[in-house]
Order: structure tokens, then C-alpha cells, then sequence
């Protein structure tokens, strides 16, 4: 990529009509448009119709800070003439806490980053959010976990009970 | 990415056909709007089954099997998803029996749809009740083919060293597993190992990037295999009384070597990209000797558990070895006996610190009476970009392990 692609700025248009002026970098991290980009490279006003402002501006705010620290490890590794690219397992500690604090968010909302990560195709974001979903599903019983998520039971006791008896050991308290 | 065990990767078509080239103007009714427009009765909205099943799915294949089946009974909407799942993880633990482990797992594969990838394969064999009993090779290997007829590509087994030497030779001739994890949790009861050799000549799994071993695996054995492996990156290895740690490959960048026992140990590390190297020894090791060929090494994480007189020489050479290092965080030890009289951990008499041309930041534990503050001034005096500096006064060791 030439270098003053990067300054190129890119309008966001959330589904209730806010604007967000994002560098093009940032807006790459999105594969989805990424790839409308690479289609179409005159395009500077993406609308984004399933995408609401509140989400849209976190999912910006995630991007905006993997795009920050990949660009400082990647002046470092030039810095030093390195060729390769840095670690991926390096312990990016403060990458790790920021996006453990950028967790903190209630199940609606979790869940709409899910779908907003998946719709724009922001792979780390995706993992993350979903590490998180599945972490509040671990160890939980099914009560616990239809409380979590507000899911309404909607079979019957009989069928309930079918589903439970096909694997009993799943349910049963072991640990 | 290696553990991206998801709707991404494992449904690439269904995917792909539903959301990435959904066109993002005219569908927009296509997908219920993100965001929170349902503000008013926030509570009761249940958002997890509004999502589309291949992203259900994809939050079940991050939870152990035992709690995906328990979303069967979550709604309609969950009955049966978990056979869906990209992964299968089950543990022994789980089930009062090994024989009910065994045959739930089976079952587990029985009902599991064939058509989805099974992108992961993870079993505990180890059971707090029963911890002599191992997992049987017929079963264990039957599920890993199994697996790899379905696209397995990430293999975690945590079983009896007895088991991981026979289902060694197996697991080497599956050419699809990307990363592989043995965790031998009997290790630390074995004493007087011999090693014999495990790796054959020829093998076809080639393409790992990952390899996380604690496991009877000699040194010279796994740089064999190293050497075989043309996109190896991470290796995580806990060595087993053994008093000579010798490792080199050609691709690796991230290694962590964590060495636990009562023999002196001597390190001769090759990796030319190595970027990341975390070296942890405990207990009562003495690092005697140290060598290393690491060039490109940017942080390191060292921390042994004891400092002994003498052990400066190997000290020394060691951060000659990685004086490139941009990040250090070192732990020299606590003092043992915690009485003697202070010595100097870092320097070796008559000898000066290796200069440190890149570092910025270090984390220093170690006890700091005078010898220790001489040590410190040195290498303060060696380092011209250091920006951040930390340190812990460490005398005595706060717990014991004995």
C-alpha cells in the first residue's frame, strides 16, 4: 500500500444517518470494506445500513487501536531491520487489557458487536466478541445461561425432557 | 489464525453467500438493524438468538462440548445446534467412569454432522478420582481419524505419558493438523526417564505452526522435527529432567521453555527469527551454561527461582546471547540459602556487562544490597535508549515449595 493512501479519509454512515470520518486505514480493517474499496477505489461514503451509530462508533474505536499498536510494532521491527513481521503470540499485554476492558459491555450490546464484527468482517473483533459470549455460557446450567441472555423457553416440558435424556452427563453437576 | 475455530473458516461458503457479499445498500432488511433500537424493553430482548446460526454456532465451538449440548434445551432455536459445532471437547473429568468418557465421546462423534468441518479436537483424559487409568489407544486414535476424515486441523490431548508415546507415531501422519498440543499431566511423577527416540525418519505432518509439548520428548528429538516443519512459529516446551537443553529451528518466532528439576541445566538455543523467548526455571535448577544464536530476538521474559553463587558466569553469557532485546523482564532468583552473603548476580568478576544497544524498558527482580546496585548501575550504563525501568527487591523467597 503507497504510503499516502493512509491519509485518505473514508465518511462511515451509521443505519440512523451519523457520519464518522475515519482514515482509510482504519476503515481496511473492515474486509468488507475492504473489499468494496478494492471494487470501487473513488468511493469516500460508505453507507452502512445494519450498523447503528452506538455500535458503529465502537467498532471504529477497536479498530482505531489495533490499527495504532500494529503500526507501532511495525516501526519497531523496521527500526531494527528486521524483516519479519512481529510475533503474532507476542504478549501484547496492553493490546490484551485494552480489549478486556473493551469487553465490559452489557449482552445486547455484545451481541450486536458480534454481528456488526461479523457483517463487517473485523476478524479480531469477531474472535473477541465471541470469546466473551462463550465464556458466559461455560460452566453455566441451562437456567443460568437463558437468564444471562433473556432466551425464553420455548419447548415443552416433554421435549425438554427428550433433549435432556439423549445426553444425560451434560447436565449433570460434575464440576 | 490458528484459533480462529469459527463460522469464518469453517463455512466458508454458507458464510460468505449470507453476510460478506450481502450487498450493503439494498438488503438492508435482510439482517434485523445492529445497534440498540430496542431501547425501551431492553430486558426482556433476547439478542443471542436473533444471531444467525453460523454465528451461534461459532460461540458454541468456543465452549467445552458438555456446555454446548447444554444449549440444546436453552429453545427451539438451540435444539441440536451443538452437532453443528466446528469443534469436539470433551473431558474425563466430566464423567464418573472412563468407560462412560469413552462411550459418551463416541456417541458425541456418532451424532455429530458429518457434513461440518471439525475443526478442533480437544480431550482431557485426566480424572482427579482415577488418575491411573489411560485413555485406550484404540478409542483415542479411532476419534483423532476420525477427526482428520472432517478437516481436522487443531489437536489438543491432554493424557498419560504411556498413551502420548503410542499415539505419537499416529498423530505424525496426519499432514493437516496446524497446531498440536500434548500435555502429558503425569510428567511430573516420573523419575529415572530414558529417552528413546520418538521421532522417525520420515513423517507427513509438515505444516504445523504451533506446538505446545509437555511431554518425554528428548531435545535432539524435537529439533528433528522442527527441522521438518516449514511454517513453524510458536513452540511452547516443558523438557523432563533433562540436564542439556539444546534447541534450533530455522522458522520459529516465539519460543517459551518452561524447565523444572533438580539437575544443573545447560541452554544452547539456535533460532535465527526467533522475536520472543520466555525462559522460566524452578525450582532448584541451576542455569550452569548458556549459549544462544537468536538475532532477532525483540522481548524476553527470563525468570529463574533461584539465585546461587556461581551462577553469574551463566548469567553473563546468557544476556550476551540476547543483548539485542528491546522489552527484558528478568527475575534473577531468590537467594539460597536466603542467609548467605550478598554476591553479584549479573556480573561475573573481571567481567563487564554486554552492551544492550536496543533495550527500552526492563523489569528487574532481584535483590538489591550493594552488589546488586553496582550490577544495576552497569547495566544502566550499558543500555543508551532505555526509557521505562522497573524494579522489585526480592530477598527471601515469600512461599516455599517445599
Amino acid at each position: 500500500m503507497a504510503r499516502s493512501s493512509t491519509e485518505n479519509m473514508i465518511t462511515l454512515m451509521s443505519s440512523d444517518g451519523e457520519e464518522f470520518m475515519v482514515t482509510e486505514k482504519v476503515a481496511r480493517e473492515c474486509t468488507t470494506i475492504r473489499n468494496m474499496l478494492e471494487d470501487d477505489c473513488v468511493i469516500t461514503n460508505i453507507p452502512l445500513p445494519n450498523v447503528t451509530s452506538d455500535i458503529l462508533s465502537m467498532v471504529i474505536e477497536y479498530c482505531m487501536e489495533h490499527v495504532a499498536a500494529a503500526e507501532k510494532a511495525a516501526a519497531e521491527t523496521a527500526e531494527k531491520g528486521s524483516s519479519s513481521a512481529p510475533a503474532a503470540a507476542k504478549a501484547n499485554k496492553d493490546l490484551e487489557e485494552w480489549d478486556k476492558a473493551f469487553m465490559n459491555v452489557d449482552v445486547y450490546t455484545l451481541c450486536d458487536l458480534i454481528l456488526a464484527a461479523n457483517y463487517l468482517n473485523v476478524s479480531g473483533l469477531l474472535d473477541l466478541t465471541i470469546q466473551t459470549a462463550a465464556n458466559l455460557i461455560k460452566g453455566k446450567s441451562p437456567e443460568q445461561i437463558r437468564k444471562t441472555f433473556h432466551i425464553q423457553n420455548d419447548l415443552s416440558l416433554e421435549e425438554e425432557e427428550k433433549i435432556r435424556s439423549q445426553t444425560p452427563w451434560a447436565f449433570e453437576k460434575s464440576e | 489464525m490458528l484459533d480462529g475455530r469459527g463460522a469464518t473458516i469453517n463455512n466458508p461458503d454458507q458464510l460468505r453467500s449470507t453476510l460478506t457479499s450481502s450487498p450493503l445498500i439494498f438488503h438492508s432488511d435482510f439482517f434485523p438493524s445492529v445497534g440498540m433500537d430496542h431501547q425501551h424493553n431492553e430486558e426482556e430482548v433476547d439478542r443471542l438468538s436473533e444471531l444467525p446460526e453460523p454465528l451461534i454456532l461459532h460461540i458454541i465451538s468456543y465452549v467445552p462440548t458438555k456446555y454446548g449440548i447444554r444449549t440444546s434445551v436453552l429453545s427451539r432455536r438451540f435444539r441440536n445446534l451443538w452437532t453443528a459445532s466446528s469443534s469436539l471437547e470433551l473431558h474425563r473429568s466430566h464423567f464418573s467412569t472412563g468407560y462412560r468418557f469413552i462411550k459418551t465421546t463416541n456417541d458425541c462423534f456418532r451424532r455429530h454432522d458429518p457434513s461440518v468441518q471439525l475443526h478442533r479436537l480437544c480431550l482431557k483424559a485426566h480424572s482427579s478420582v482415577t488418575a491411573r487409568m489411560s485413555l485406550p489407544f484404540k478409542s483415542s486414535s479411532d476419534w483423532i481419524s476420525r477427526a482428520s476424515l472432517i478437516g481436522l486441523c487443531d489437536l489438543s490431548l491432554h493424557i498419560h505419558t504411556d498413551t502420548f508415546e503410542r499415539l505419537f507415531p499416529f498423530i505424525l501422519s496426519l499432514p493437516s493438523l496446524q497446531s498440536l498440543e500434548i500435555h502429558c499431566f503425569d510428567i511430573d511423577n516420573i523419575r529415572n526417564y530414558s529417552f528413546k527416540p520418538l521421532i522417525p525418519a520420515t513423517f507427513l505432518l509438515k505444516d504445523l505452526k504451533k506446538l505446545h509439548l509437555k511431554a518425554k520428548v528428548s531435545c535432539s528429538d524435537l529439533t528433528l522435527f522442527m527441522a521438518q516443519q516449514t511454517r513453524l512459529e510458536y513452540l511452547y516446551f516443558e523438557p523432563v529432567l533433562q540436564s542439556t537443553i539444546e534447541l534450533s529451528s530455522q522458522t520459529l518466532k516465539v519460543l517459551k521453555i518452561i524447565s523444572s528439576g533438580l539437575e544443573p541445566v545447560s541452554v544452547n538455543l539456535s533460532f535465527p527469527r526467533l522475536e520472543f523467548l520466555e525462559l522460566k526455571m524452578q525450582v532448584t535448577i541451576l542455569l550452569q551454561d548458556f549459549q544462544g544464536e537468536m538475532p532477532l530476538l525483540r522481548w524476553v521474559v527470563v525468570k529463574l527461582s533461584n539465585a546461587i553463587v556461581g551462577g553469574a558466569p551463566a548469567i553473563g553469557s546468557m544476556l550476551r546471547s540476547i543483548a539485542n532485546v528491546k522489552e527484558l523482564t528478568f527475575h534473577t532468583g531468590y537467594l539460597l540459602p536466603s542467609d548467605i552473603p550478598p554476591f553479584h548476580m549479573l556480573t561475573e568478576p573481571g567481567k563487564e556487562l554486554p552492551a544492550f544497544p536496543n533495550l527500552r524498558s526492563i523489569k528487574l527482580s532481584t535483590c538489591f544490597h550493594e552488589e546488586g546496585i553496582q550490577d544495576l548501575i552497569c547495566l544502566l550504563q550499558n543500555a543508551p535508549v532505555l526509557e521505562t525501568v522497573k524494579l522489585d527487591h526480592v530477598v527471601t523467597e515469600p512461599l516455599s515449595p517445599f
